[in-house]
Order: C-alpha cells, then structure tokens, then sequence
C-alpha cells in the first residue's frame, strides 16, 4: 500500500492505540527467565526456601475436633546403645551411678520406639500456644531428647547442672545460636520465627555427647512419642491429613488418615531396625 | 480601440483549483503526520504506562487510606466547625465591624508600605549620585548631598509611619481572629488527619494520565512548559564515554524509560520474595541498630505488598535487581555518580530501545524484541509480549552487555581486586581464569597478577615422574584419564576428526596428530633430567596413608575422586570440574597417581616438593618419613589400569617427514630440507618436530620446558577484547550467508551463535574449534586453541570476564580500592589466592573449600574472617614463616603447612590482615600489665563463668604443648597462656563479648546474649550474685566493691567483666615464643636441581633450531 | 526463477553488463532512432557481434549470458522499430520494468539493498532516467520522421501561440511545489533518515560509499589512479559541460527535439550521461559489497567473498610477460610501450581531422575541434580503460611511481 494510505492509517491506529496501552502479563516474563543463567535459577531456588518463612495465619478452633493417637513400633532388634563418654566432666560423671547409654534409639521392651517426632503435614496453621517449651539440660543429658516446638513459641532452655553448658542450636532455616550456661538453674528464652519441618541438631560444645533434636512446625498438630511409643494428636479439624513421623536414626515416614468428626483415630508407624 | 479577443487558458482553471484544494488539504495532513512524528517518541509510550501503574498504586492507597473512621472524625469536624460558625453568626454586627476596621487598616498598611520602599530606592539612586560626584569632583556636591539628606529623613519618617500603621493593623486582625479562632483551629485538625491524602492527591496529579492539566502540559506544541512526561537524565563529569575523537563526559538517559530504577517498590516478586528473606533475617539477629528499625519494618511491609501483588512488574519499570548494591542512594554506587551505561555499556544518549544498545540474551529473546505491534508506528509496545520493534544497531562500539554477562561491568574497575565484596560471581569468574591459565597463552595487560606462577607443573623432570606411554596417552585425551583436569584437551577435536571434516582428509589428520603427539613426547623425554630418587625410606600403610590424606589436609587442595552422586538423579556419574568448589583443583586430581608414576618420585614430592622443583605450587606438610611412605603407598594403589590399555599408533614415517619437512622449508628450500631429512633418524625427525609442536601449540605457555625459556605466549592478547568490535571476529561459516546459527557441542548438547561478540567469545571457549567447521584450511592453519570442556556456566564464567577487558580506562577517583589501607588488604588477599588459602580457611566469609570433607566442624582449620583484628603482627608473621613455633590447637589432626614464604610475602600477609581488620599493624597495649585487683576479680569471674571447663591457663611451652587426650577432645580450647603474645589486647575482650559475631558458628559459646529490644549485652552473673552456689565468690569480691550494689552492677555489666577477664588472661600469658627457623627438613639427597639456576634461562634460538 | 536470478546476477557483472548496455544504447540509436534494419551492413554486423559472444560463450559462460540477452533484445528492437516510440509500447516496457523491481524486492537480498533508505532515490533514478529518456527520444523520433517527412517538427506547430503567465505557468508552479512537499514530507517520515552514531576511525563501515551522485566518481577509481579519477577527470567533466554551447554551433534542432539533425551531439552526451555516469552511479549503489567488490543483485553481499589482485601495469605485461625479461631501471625506458600508447592516443585527434573527422574539422575549426575532440577522447578513455582492465586485468598504462604519474 502507498505510504500515503498508510499514514492515513496511521492516525486511526493512533487514537486506538492511545486508549489502550495495556500493562503487562507473567506469561512471556517467566519465558524469558527460562533463559536466564544458573545464576537466577538458584537465588530464586533460595527465595522459595526463604518464602516458606512467612508468618501463619491463626485458625479457628473447630467444634466437632477429632483425636489421632497412636503407637510408633520398632521392628527387628533394638540396637546396643554404647554408653555416653562422661569422663571429661567429673561433675556430669559424678550424676549417674551407672554409665547412661546413648539415647540415640530408646526402646520399649516390646519395640515401642520412643523420641519419634509425629505431625500432620498439611494441616492448618494455628497460631503459637503462650506455654513455653522446655529443654532441661539434667545430669548432663537434654531432657527431653526430641521436643517438637511451633513458630512464634517461646522455648525455655534451661541448665539444672553445676557445671557449664552451651546450648549450640545448629538451625538450617533459622538462626543458630550458641549461648553458655555458667549458672545453674539460669534459664534461657528463645524463638523460632521459621518453619523447620527436619529437625535440627542442639548440641553443647562442652560435653561432646550432648545432642537433641527440635522441629519448628507452623501448627500444634504434633507429638512425640513417649517411652510406650504412643503418641496423641488432639484437636484436629476434619479432615484428610498426611502424618509424618521423623527419628533421628531411621528417617521418616508417612502416612494418610481422613478423621471424622470428633473422631478418634488409631494409627501405628512401624520403623524398620 | 477594439478589445483584444480572449485568449484561452491552457487547462481549465476549475480542475486547477481543484488541484489545488486537494493538494493544500494534502500538505496539511502531511505536516500534521510531521508534528505527530516528531511528537510521539517510544519513550513517552514507557512514561505512560508507568504513570498508569503508579495511579492505579496510588488509588489502591487512597482506598485505604480513606477508611471509615477517618471519615467518622472528619464528619464529627464538620459538625464541630458549624457550630463554630452559629458562633460567629451571633455576633454577626461586631464581627462585620472588626472585619470592616481591618480592612481599612489593610489598605493604609499598603498605602504606607509602598510609599516606604519607593523613597527607599530613591535614596539608594541619591546615594550613587552623591558617591559620584564625590569622586568625580563635580559642582553639584553639595546639592547632592542636600538632597540625600532630605530624602533620608523622609525615609526615615516613612518608616515610622508604616510601623504605626502594622502595628494598628495587626490589633484590627488579632481582633477578627478572635472571633474565627475556634474555626481556623478546627480546620488545622482536619488538615492533620487528611495529610496522608492530600499527599497522596498531590502526587496523583502528577502521575494522573489522563487529567486535563496534563493532556495540556503534554499536549503538542505546548510541552516546552512543564510537561509531566520528560527524559530524565544524569550527567557523569568524570565518567567518559569515548567518542573515537574526543572523550565526552556520560549523559545516562536510561532513567526516561526505567523509571522505578532506584526506587524501591518496584521489583520484580523473585527479586522482592530475596530481600524479604535477607532483611528477615537481619531482623531476627537484631543485626539492624534500633534507630533504623523501623524503617526496616516499613520495607518489609511494602516488600511483602510487591511479592503478594496479583500482577508482578515488568521491565522497564522495575527496580534494580540489587539496589543495596547499586543505583541505590546509600549502595556502593549511586546513581547520580556512577549512572548506569559505565557498567551496563550501551548509548548513553539514547532513548530508543534499539538505538540505546540492548542486546537479547538469545535467538527467542531477539526475535521477541523484534516483533513490533504496529508497523511504521512509533511505540505503544506490546508489554506483555515483550515486543519493542528492536533493531539491532550495527554501528554502536559498546553494545550493552548480556543479561547473563552482567559482571562484566565490574572488571574494569574492580579488575585489581582479588576480592569484590558482593560480587561472588565475578571473583570466581577472575579466579577461574587464574586457574584455568587463560592468562598464561593470553597475554593480559593490567591484570590483578602480575607475577601469576604458570598453571601447569614443570616437565624439565618428566621422565623421573612418569613414562613415555603414559605421556603420549594423557597429552592425547587428559579428560580420558582425569574427568576433572585442567589440562585441556589439543589432539583429535572437531575440525580435526569432528563429523564435519571429510574422511579422506579426517584420515590424514590423524596421522598428524599422533606423529605430533609422538615428537612432543619425544621431545619432552630427551630433555627431561634423570635424577635417581631415592625408594621410601620405610614399609607404607595405604589404609593410614589414606587416613593421612584426608585428615591432615591434602584434600583443600586436591580431590580424590572421580565420580560424584549426582544432586538430581542420585546416580553416580562421571565428576565434572564444577562439581568442586574451584580451590580444591589448585592440586592435580589425585586419583589414578599409581598409574602415572612411580614410588619413589611421590615419595620424595610428598616430602619435600621444592626438591624436584623450586617453584612447585605445593607446601610441604613436615612429614615425617614413615607418614610419607604411608601416603605414598596409598597414592600407589589408586590405579587407572584401563587407561594403559588404549593402544598407541606407532608413528607414521610420511606424515612425521612431511610435517617437519613442513617446518624446515620456512628457513631452506625444499631440496635442502629432503637432504637434511634424509640425514636425520625417525628420533630426530620425531625430536625436531616436537620442538615445533610444543612452540605450535604453545605448551611452554603453562609448563617450564627445557629449550623454552621466556618465549611469549601465543594466544591473542586479550587486554581490550571486550571492546574489539565485532567485524573483527572471524565467525567461520556462521551467520546469516550460511542460514546456520546452531551446532551441536562435543558433549552433545546444542549451542547457538548469535551474531554478537558475547556470543562468538561464549562459543569461542565452550568449543573452541567450532568456527572452523566446513572450512577447508591447510592442517597448520587451522584453529589450535586446545578444548577444556567448559561447562556452559563455566563458559559464561570465562566470557564474563573476557567481555570486561575492555579499552575503557576510568577515573582514578572512581576506580576501586585506591586507599592505602585497601590496597594492603589486596596485597594480602593476592598472596591468599596465590597459596590457596580458601582451600582450608574461611577469609572474608568465603573458602574452606576443605569443610564438605571433615566430618566434625570442630576440627576445621580456622576462620582468617578476623585474623586482622585477633591477632599481633609479631606473632603472626612468626607462625608464617614456621607454623612449628606455636601449636595452639595441638588436638587438630589438619596441619597448617608450611609455605616457606619470603619474609617479604609474610610480611605483606600480615600487613594484609590488618588491613582487612582495619587495625595498626601493631598493638602497643599488649605490653600493658593490669593493675593486680583487676587480675583477681578476673580470676573469680573467670571460675564463675567456669571458663577453666574447656581452657586451660597453664603455662606450656608453646611450640610443643602436650597432647592432650583427643577422646574428649570435644571439649578443648585453646591455651589461654598463648594470648597475650598471640590475640590483641582489644579484641580479646570483645571477642569474649560477642564471639557468635566474630566468626557464626563458633563453639566458643556466646556468654552475654544481646536484649532483643535494646540490643544490650545481658550478664549471667546478675542473678547469680545472690544465689547460694556463688556466696564464696561473692563474698571474695565484695571488698573491691565500694557496696554491694556496685558489685551487682558491675556483675551486670558485660563490658566490665570481659574487661577483668581479658585482664586475668594477659596475667597468665606467656611473654616470649620460639623464632621461626628454617623451616625445611633437609631433602633426601644432594639434588643437582641445586646447582642449577633457578631463574628461567634466557631463550636460545640457536639450540632451538640446529 | 533461480535460474532467472543467476541469469541476471551474471549479466550485471561490471563488464558484462557495461558492454551489453553501450551496446542496447547503439543499438537503439541504430535500429529505433535511425530506422536500421537487420538486414543492412551495420544491422549484420551487430548481428554478428552477437554471434561472436555466444562461441566465445562456449570457455567463458559469462559471454554466452550477454550473447543470448543481446541477440533478443537486438532481435526485439529490430522488430519494433520506430515503434518503440509507441505509447502502448512504452507504457507496457514501463509496467514490465515495475513488475521485475517488484518480483525482485521477493528476493530477500535485492531487498535489504534495495530497500535500504539511502538507496530508495537510486532506485526511484532508474525508472525517472528511463522514462524521461524514453520522451525526450520519442518526441525527437516523430520530430525527425515529420522533418524526413518534409515537415515541421511538433514544436515549431505551436511556438507562435501566445499563453498568460498566470495562471499557466505560476500557477501549475505552484501546485508542483505543494506536490512536491508533500512528497518530500511523506518520504522523510515514511523511511526514517538514517542516521548513524558517532563516527569511529578505526572501523570505516564496510562497503565505505561515497555519496550517490559521487558513486560514479567512486566506480572510476576502480579503473584509474586516484588523482585521475578524482581530480582531472571531474574537473573536465565541469569544464566540459561548461564549454558545451561554445563547441556545439549545429544550429539545428534549436528549440524542438531532434536525434538525426544531432546524432553526435545527442549520441555522445547521452552516452556519457546514461552510461558513463548513471549507470556507474547504479552499480556502485546496488552492485557494489563488502571490500568493494561486486556482487549480482540477488546475491547475499558476503564480506568473506575475495576478489584475485592479479592487475598488471603494461609495462610488466611487455617487458615481463612479452619479452620475458626484468624490468628497465630507468622508468623512462620501462613506461616508455605505456607512454607511446597514450600519446599515440593523443595523437588521434590531429590523426582523426585529417582522417574520417574531417568535416567537422572543417565546419568547427581548429580550437573548437581540438578541444571538443580532446573532451571526447578524455570521456572515451573511460570505456577503454574498462576494457582493457577486463580483458588483461590492465591495472595502469603508464605507472611512474617516481612522479606519481599513473595513467
């Protein structure tokens, strides 16, 4: 067509155009980071991670609430726990008459596994229970050995001993601290303000055999297991829910329920030894 | 007279007028398209619709804002100043009376002031005429001067007249203000509470696209005013762009369309989801100080608006990626100084997308640039589509760098820097070419080094280390043996044997090839030395050996393995030089060493590498024979026996004459040469041909060879090849003539060549040969750059780097690191890169490549993050030059090495230290003795804190302290009775303050926990005071107390205590410590590498020719 | 249509197509101005002409190329005749040339070249040069017919009528004008004025081109020494143009348009505007790549394309090729065969009056002659320089480094 005609054009496209000047869509942006080098991939890899960090939301508490209790087994063989190495501090060693093995696995007489972290993956989350969670450190072990705690909870660390402890919490997602603990009795105050669905390490740098282990989860739907290897769930809407079950030595499992209301729901994980 | 008969006009005047009409209409139609073209700019198209996101932001706003309860109080205002005005309404009459007296008096006021200022200039006009004719003598002085009398009383009487006059005017207002004061109060509140509003309606005007004040002010013609859309624009003075005849300063207009560039609230929901996570964490640490908080909470919040936003921005409109780092006011470089164009490159001047220099990251990203919505039509972009119409501009020498090569920007100012503090990439990337020895056949002027050592061991001793066969099999595939060698691969790559090349000649080729190969290798083992080592002194342990090398630190510098799980898949494939952090390739790959050589040569390198060469890389880790006999015999079964087998072709005589033939007729006729052959045995022939091989193929370049000294490297200098423009760049048969971009690359993958100078250089190095394909090229002429496998990150690594060599020099008060201070740090950091020091120690929070591999982070070799402000200079450089002299951790199994650095390079190390900790070099206070009651309270402090649990203070002998029994080793710490000759008086009581913020994750537990609102130090012992289990200590420390409150408070107070602490320590600390010896065990045997010169030998080019 | 596109492509080599031109521009005259026939002396002679490219056509295929063009457009011209003048005739050459440019913007090489916006007014030259040329030839063919018919030419019918200057002439001025703006608006805004960035000395664009009208100038300086090409010889043409009217005293065809009452003066000035000077401009605009070499108009302009250097000066041909021995010292010696040549060449002048060029010595007189003979030998030295360049690669006739005087 003639360059007249198509200036001609011209003014008319223009009025268009002028009225709608649209904004932009994600669509082709997202193509274009297709593009991008490692470099990108990666930071956004990390911003997921740190995305899960969000604060929750609280949820209502629900009527017709169900219970899920249950009982964690062993199966196969209890391993030989060797004893804890508590010669270097003669205070700790002066606590126990007879030498205390490793709490690694701790197991009932008939395989109830205790220390196994029980929760519900995909529940709702509720916000954080004013009571503080307590860690003692007793006769230079942590009392208890695995504690579940929420977001937002304030958690209690405590020194019972006479002698210098260090809590060293070694957190991937939140920020891992190392305080001592001269005093006895002294008490120290922490949060965590991120999910840590995998358990994280406490150790004291003092006494090398010291370890626990605390999941940060973003609800109260979680317990662990005591030495009858039950554990109990309360308060939970209904629903379909996936339970996960964690142990420091062997991994973690899941499983699925759907409860009812106010339903009482059994469930037993079996780890194998 | 009779009238003239008519005569006819040519053509009919009606059809001509018509003409005309039509063509006037036409004229006009055409000058309006003139204006409308000169008017509608692409950019004003990117103004708009970035008005248009703002508006609707700020609507959002106002939505908000505007909430019910304001507007409750507003009503409640309202209701409030109606009454106010029944108020003023009942006294109507005296209100109109006081209003009418002002008003009055507001006229006289004007009247009087006026009159005032006028005599005023009068008087100053007099006074001129008076200075005049004062200086000019006249006769009309004294009439002057009269007249400036008067008219000074006048003034003088006007002024008293007007200050009557204000003064009976302001009664008159304070009278009507009376009456209205309750009024004007209220609406002072009203304007309170709608600040917020009327702010944001402010800013609503300006941005409003479709306002009428602003279809006005843009509205052709009339924008000279004050238009709302305008380029925007900063101007560098002392930053240059060169304009081929003169350097003009930089005018950066990429402002007009990137309008949210610096500022924040526009990134991209990625980019804000990061931030978020970082200033998080920031937070949690109360790493923020408290004046700053609250601004830091108002970040996040918008933060988290920009990551929950439903639409996420696009570009142009977003904020810099890294605002904290650049453009940002506060950042490192802000914009008004450093612009954008002297990073990113790129027009600075111009405002059109393809004018300004973009350049696409890819094919698709070019097409979609390409694409444009309406033809002929200037703008109104597809934004979504990303399609601007894009040409690319062939005439721009500096054409913007590639998304992906962003960091090039960095070098040509930070390029002296060993490290660019937030530019990990760019400092592996510099790093990588040091290691990779790109520098060694490239010629770099400028370079941060200049004393690089060359990247690949000496082979004047070949034939001790290893064996011909092993040789010729490695030269021809050194991936076949070791997946992760930097030794690149020169022999059997595509445009020799490649798919392309025809089979005739692909057949002739590798007869070349391997006659090639055959005569280095012959040449190599002619001229290497034959010094008989001698066998290890004992019986060797492989399983301890192995237990050697990975415990006491071989492992930071070499890997041990040549398979890796894969992250994904969880299969085990093949390693890949990537898959290790860079530092642990500074050692060759130690797996299959059986295979390359013998006993008694590792034996001997493991114990003293400086023996078998004087300028090895490798320390000496003070082994003692039976350790190095373990460690030799482990290395001897780490066998390859498969890479033996691969056959070797014996030479072939034909292709071994021709080549040298080849060679010879450069310097004599053909006849000659066949004589001279003829005269020579295949040996020599191979020899003679070797000797040209290794100058062809420029191996000298990264190996001390015998007959090679100091010849120059081969490679194209790369000084300014960032800035070579592309007609320079040989593409082979790529490009559109051909109608082929892509090819695929050895490892199989596809790779495509734009034609662009980033993308030549990125093909350049992931393939280097590829731009010979289907060329027919005599066998001498074709490309000989050797092929690393370069993965693609690695390939964009090198091209990075490469693409930021450029001829751009900047202004030296704009270049990086100029201080004094920094430039002792980069000393230090050089020789910290130098000796590989990140391969076991954290510096600057990066390195210890050695970590992944020791399983228990307390016997880690330290972090150096804070060696500068730790430790003394004295002691420092001491331990240096002989690690020997003080063994604080006598426990760790990781052995310091010992380097046998000159004193000078100690020296700068140590002066490099202080420089990074911002400390003198050295520290007078540790000759101060505490007072004696500051060393009790110390000592109880101490106890209470029961510090004594994990060190101990007893006095030892520092250079061999007794082993302590590593069972419980868990809890040891250092000696105390190092400190005083060994820490800096200062530092050591705040690194007991706060020791998790000297190095995170340290076991030295953190005593004094920071107050999470104030950020204070809290104390332990506060408490402790009144509890029973401290009554002795308490009651021993009363007396140096005034009372007990001052006790307690003291008690309470972190910096005191550390201060008594700190003061007890520098009691019991030792005074003086062993001077470093000669460090060298002495070598095994007289070596004749002694009596040679070590300095290179000067080239001989007669040796080289006969 | 590949095959069409290599045909063309091989005719617009320089040489090829410079010759086939001058020839269609003699045939023309010959067959279409002056009536020839075939059959006639000079008719066969073109004939044969063409015959003789085709067998050479046989080792050098480019030859064959021009022979089969050349004998039909001979053939074609021949059969139309006075009619080519014809309006139809014209019209339909006319729509033809507009289709094949049309066809060929397909192509997308002749595209980006041809579409390139400096390049537009050259392309827009071609059709304007062809068309007006073709009028003013008509008008002077019936003019001549009329004359040879005993007649007055169209002209002298209506000179004695008389016409207002406005409106007739003002006015239809001043419409062109509007017209023309209007054109020159559209044309500036439709293809943006291309401008360039700063210019950078080290990296001259690559092909480096002259302005249009200087492309001609800059075509010369393929086949002569710089300070010929682009000092004398432009300076002659000035001064040529400028001594036009004093050397041409034919007072025929003064006022009315004529080709048989002016072949010469006719003849030789539109052969050396049409084909020495347009159509170099032409070539140097769309023929001429990268590194200046020469590349068919559907060709993809390849900066990698090379082009042999094997020119000789004469003096190599003679004493090196021809008596096989080295080169004489003295250059005066060794350009001597050179210097012969062009003085011989010179002599041709006086040689010529006395000879075929008789009367015009006679009816101009000696200055006149002299310089118009000159003039003409001057602008004649360009085809032959051409010429030899092509057949024996001739790089200078005369080449005295000494003085740099290289002809």
């Amino acid at each position: 067509m003639s360059l007249r005609k198509s200036l001609n054009l011209l003014f008319m496209l223009m009025l268009v155009v002028a009225v709608g000047c649209g904004g932009g869509k994600e669509v082709v942006d997202e193509a274009e980071l297709g593009e991008d080098d490692q470099a990108l991939q990666t930071a956004a890899a990390e911003t997921v991670a740190g995305s899960a960090a969000t604060p929750a939301a609280a949820t209502p508490a629900v009527a017709d609430a169900a219970t899920v209790g249950g009982l964690v087994k062993l199966e196969g063989a209890a391993p030989k726990m060797p004893p804890m190495q508590m010669s270097a501090d003669a205070f700790c060693a002066s606590q126990h008459s007879a030498p205390v093995p490793d709490e690694e696995v701790v197991v009932g007489p008939t395989g109830e596994l205790a220390n196994v972290i029980v929760y519900v993956k995909n529940a709702p989350a509720s916000p954080p229970p004013s009571t503080p969670a307590l860690l003692d450190q007793k006769g230079c072990k942590y009392i208890p050995h695995v504690t579940a705690v929420q977001v937002g909870q304030t958690v209690e660390i405590k020194n019972s001993d006479s002698t210098l402890h260090n809590v060293h919490a070694m957190p991937a997602v939140n920020s891992q601290f190392n305080e001592g603990q001269p005093v006895q009795g002294m008490v120290s105050k922490k949060k965590f303000d991120k999910v840590e669905l995998t358990p994280f390490r406490i150790k004291c740098d003092v006494h090398g055999w010291m370890k626990s282990y605390m999941a940060v989860l973003p609800h109260g739907y979680h317990s662990v297991s005591q030495m009858n290897g039950q554990f109990s769930i309360a308060n939970l809407p209904p629903g379909n829910y996936t339970l996960v079950a964690w142990h420091e030595k062997y991994g973690q499992q899941e499983q699925q329920v759907t409860v009812g209301p106010k339903e009482q729901k059994q469930v037993t994980f079996t780890f194998k030894g | 007279m009779k009238p003239q008969e008519p005569i006819p006009h040519n053509y009919p005047m009606r059809k001509l007028n018509l003409i005309f009409a039509l063509t006037s209409l036409g004229l006009l139609a055409t000058t309006g398209v003139m204006v409308f073209y000169d008017y509608v700019r692409g950019w004003k198209w990117f103004q708009l619709e970035f008005n248009r996101i703002q508006e609707e932001r700020i609507n959002a706003q106002l939505a908000t804002a505007n909430d019910a309860e304001m507007r409750r109080q507003l009503a409640a205002l309202d209701k409030e100043m109606r009454a106010g005005q029944l108020e003023v309404a009942r006294q109507r009459d005296e209100y109109l009376e006081a209003q009418k007296t002002l008003e009055q008096w507001e006229g006289r006021h004007y009247a009087a002031d006026q009159d005032y200022r006028f005599a005023k200039a009068l008087l100053d006009a007099k006074r001129y005429e008076v200075e005049a004719a004062l200086v000019q003598h006249r006769g009309d002085l004294k009439s002057k001067q009269r007249e400036f009398d008067e008219l000074t009383n006048r003034v003088n009487r006007l002024n008293l007249v007007l200050q009557q006059v204000v003064r009976d005017r302001d009664a008159a207002r304070a009278r009507v203000g009376k009456f209205l004061a309750r009024i004007t109060e209220i609406e002072e509140r009203k304007k309170t509470i709608t600040a917020e509003i009327d702010l944001l309606n402010k800013q609503l005007t300006r941005v409003a696209v479709a306002s009428g004040p602003n279809l006005i002010l843009n509205a052709p013609m009339l924008d000279f005013i004050n238009p709302t859309l305008k380029i925007d624009q900063v101007v560098l003075n002392d930053l240059f762009i060169d304009m081929n005849y003169m350097s003009v300063p930089r005018v950066d207009r990429c402002q007009t369309c990137h309008r949210a560039i610096d500022r924040p609230g526009f990134e991209s929901k990625r980019e804000a989801e990061r931030l978020l996570t970082d200033l998080r964490q920031k937070l949690d640490k109360n790493l923020v100080q408290p004046s700053r908080r609250a601004e830091m909470e108002e970040r996040v919040a918008q933060l988290e608006r920009t990551a929950n936003a439903k639409q996420d921005i696009l570009n142009p409109f977003r904020t810099h990626p890294k605002l904290e780092m650049f453009v940002g006011s506060a950042s490192p470089h802000p914009l008004l100084d450093y612009g954008c164009t002297v990073c990113h490159r790129g027009q600075d001047r111009a405002t059109e997308f393809g004018r300004a220099g973009h350049t696409p990251m890819s094919k698709r990203m070019e097409l979609r640039w390409k694409k444009v919505k309406f033809p002929l039509f200037p703008g109104n972009w597809d934004y979504a589509q990303r399609n601007w119409g894009y040409q690319v501009n062939p005439f721009l020498d500096t054409p913007m760098y590639p998304r992906q090569y962003s960091e090039a920007g960095c070098v040509k100012c930070h390029a002296g820097q060993v490290d660019v503090e937030g530019g990990e990439r760019i400092n592996k990337a510099l790093h990588m070419v040091e290691m990779y020895g790109c520098h060694a056949c490239h010629k770099i002027n400028n370079w941060r080094f200049t004393d690089l050592q060359k990247p690949g061991p000496a082979l004047d001793g070949i034939a001790e280390k290893t064996t011909p066969e092993w040789t010729y099999r490695w030269i021809a595939m050194p991936q076949r043996f070791r997946s992760t060698t930097r030794m690149p691969a020169f022999f059997y790559q595509r445009n020799m044997v490649g798919p392309a090349v025809p089979a005739a000649e692909r057949a002739q080729n590798i007869k070349y090839q391997d006659a090639e190969i055959h005569s280095i290798v012959t040449y190599l083992f002619a001229k290497s030395t034959r010094r008989p080592w001698p066998a290890p002194s004992a019986a060797g342990n492989p399983v301890r050996g192995k237990e050697l090398v990975d415990s006491i630190g071989c492992t930071g510098c070499h890997i041990a393995q040549d398979t890796v799980k894969d992250e994904k898949s969880g299969a085990v494939r093949v390693a890949r030089r990537d898959d290790f952090p860079l530092e642990r390739h500074f050692g060759f790959n130690l797996t299959g060493t059986g295979t390359k050589t013998n006993p008694n040569w590792v034996f001997n390198w493991v114990k003293n590498p400086k023996a078998y060469d004087p300028y090895a890389p490798m320390p000496s880790l003070r082994l003692s024979d039976q350790e190095a006999a373990d460690i030799t015999s482990y290395l001897m079964s780490l066998q390859k026996p498969q890479f033996l087998q691969q056959p070797i072709r014996p030479p072939d005589r034909q292709a071994v004459r021709e080549l040298a033939k080849g060679y010879m007729i450069g310097t004599m006729t053909d006849a000659d040469a066949e004589t001279r052959l003829a005269t020579m045995s295949l040996n020599a022939q191979l020899e003679f041909l070797g000797q040209r091989s290794i100058e062809k193929y420029g191996c000298y370049s990264c190996h001390d060879i015998r007959g090679f000294e100091g010849l120059k490297p081969i490679g194209t200098e790369l000084t300014t090849e960032g800035s070579k423009n592309m007609h320079l760049f040989d593409f082979g048969f790529f490009g559109d003539a051909t109608h082929t971009h892509d090819y695929r690359h050895e490892d199989g993958t596809k790779e495509h060549v734009l034609h662009t100078v980033p993308s030549w250089i990125y093909n350049k190095v992931r393939s280097p040969r590829v731009y010979d394909d289907r060329r027919t090229k005599p066998y001498n002429d074709k490309l000989k750059m050797p092929n690393f496998y370069l993965s693609p990150e690695e390939a964009r690594m090198v091209t990075t780097v490469v693409l930021g060599l450029t001829k751009e020099r900047v202004a030296e008060a704009k270049m990086a690191a100029r201080t004094p201070q920094q430039r002792a740090a980069e000393e230090g950091r050089k020789l910290i890169s130098q000796r590989n020091c990140r391969g076991c120690h954290v510096v600057n929070r990066q390195g210890r490549a050695i970590a992944s591999l020791i399983a228990d982070p307390n016997f880690l070799p330290p972090d150096l993050t804070p060696q500068g402000e730790r430790t003394q200079s004295p002691w420092l450089f001491n331990f240096l030059k002989d690690p020997t002299v003080m063994k604080i951790r006598p426990w760790m199994q990781v052995r310091m090495p010992t380097f046998m650095f000159s004193d000078q390079e100690a020296a700068l190390l140590v002066q490099g230290f202080a420089a990074e900790g911002n400390e003198p070099q050295f520290d007078t206070q540790r000759f101060h003795t505490p007072p004696q009651q500051n060393v009790v309270i110390g000592r109880i402090v101490y106890d209470m804190l029961r510090c004594q649990q994990c060190h101990s203070v007893a006095p030892v002998d520092p250079s061999n302290p007794p082993i302590p029994n590593v069972a419980d080793a868990q809890s040891l710490a250092p000696n105390l009775s190092f400190s005083k000759i060994r820490l800096r008086h200062d530092w050591t009581a705040d690194w007991i303050r706060r020791p998790d913020e000297h190095i995170p994750g340290t076991r030295m537990p953190t005593n004094f926990p920071r107050d999470a609102a104030t950020g204070g130090f809290q104390s332990p012992l506060a408490l402790a005071m009144d509890s029973p289990q401290f009554a002795a200590q308490k009651a021993a420390l009363l007396p140096y107390f005034k009372d007990e409150a001052a006790l307690k408070k003291t008690m309470g107070d972190a910096v005191a205590l550390t201060n008594y602490l700190r003061d007890y320590i520098w009691s019991v600390g030792i005074d003086r410590m062993r001077n470093a010896g000669t460090p060298e065990a002495p070598s095994p045997m007289p070596l004749p590498q002694q009596q040679q010169p070590v300095a290179p030998r000067p080239a001989t080019l007669e040796t080289r020719l006969q | 249509m590949t095959f069409i596109k290599n045909f063309v492509n091989v005719l617009s080599i320089a040489s090829i197509s410079f010759i086939f031109l001058s020839a269609v521009f003699f045939m023309v005259c010959y067959f279409n101005l002056m009536n020839g026939r075939l059959k006639d002396k000079t008719g066969i002679a073109f004939t044969v002409f063409g015959v003789i490219c085709l067998i050479a056509g046989i080792w050098v295929t480019p030859l064959l190329y021009l022979g089969v063009a050349y004998l039909l457009v001979m053939w074609g011209l021949a059969k139309l005749g006075g009619r080519l003048w014809d309006g139809k005739v014209g019209k339909w050459m006319l729509i033809v040339g507009v289709i094949g440019f049309g066809l060929s913007l397909l192509d997308p090489n002749f595209y980006s070249i041809a579409a390139k916006p400096d390049n537009v007014p050259i392309a827009a030259m071609i059709f304007l040069l062809g068309i007006f040329t073709w009028i003013a030839l008509k008008k002077a063919y019936y003019n001549d017919q009329a004359i040879l018919a005993g007649g007055i030419p169209y002209e002298k019918t209506e000179s004695d009528e008389k016409l207002f200057t406005w409106p007739d002439l003002v006015y239809t001025e001043l419409l062109c004008m509007i017209g023309l703006t209007v054109v020159m608006i559209v044309w500036s805004v439709g293809l943006r004025a291309p401008l360039e960035e700063a210019a950078n000395p080290t990296t001259s664009p690559n092909p480096a081109k002259a302005p249009w009208y200087f492309l001609g100038l800059q075509e010369m300086l393929v086949y002569f020494d710089p300070w010929l090409a682009g000092v004398v010889l432009p300076t002659l043409i000035i001064v040529g143009l400028m001594a036009i009217p004093y050397i041409d005293t034919n007072p025929k065809g003064n006022g009315y348009y004529s080709f048989r009452e002016r072949k010469w003066e006719v003849g030789v000035f539109l052969y050396g505007f049409l084909v020495l000077w347009s159509f170099l401009i032409i070539t140097g605009t769309f023929l001429r790549g990268p590194n200046w070499s020469f590349y068919g108009p559907y060709e993809y302009w390849d900066p990698n394309k090379l082009e042999p250097l094997v020119n000789i000066d004469l003096s190599e041909l003679f004493w090196v090729k021809m008596l096989a021995m080295p080169l004489p010292k003295l250059w005066l010696i060794r350009e001597a065969p050179g210097l012969i040549l062009v003085l011989l060449y010179l002599g041709l002048a006086p040689a010529l009056a006395k000879g075929p060029f008789r009367r015009f010595y006679l009816k101009m007189g000696a200055a006149r002659y002299y310089v118009g003979a000159y003039l003409f030998l001057t602008m004649l030295s360009l085809p032959i320089k051409m010429v030899l360049r092509w057949l024996f690669n001739l790089k200078y006739l005369v080449h005295i480094q000494e003085i740099f005087l290289n002809i």
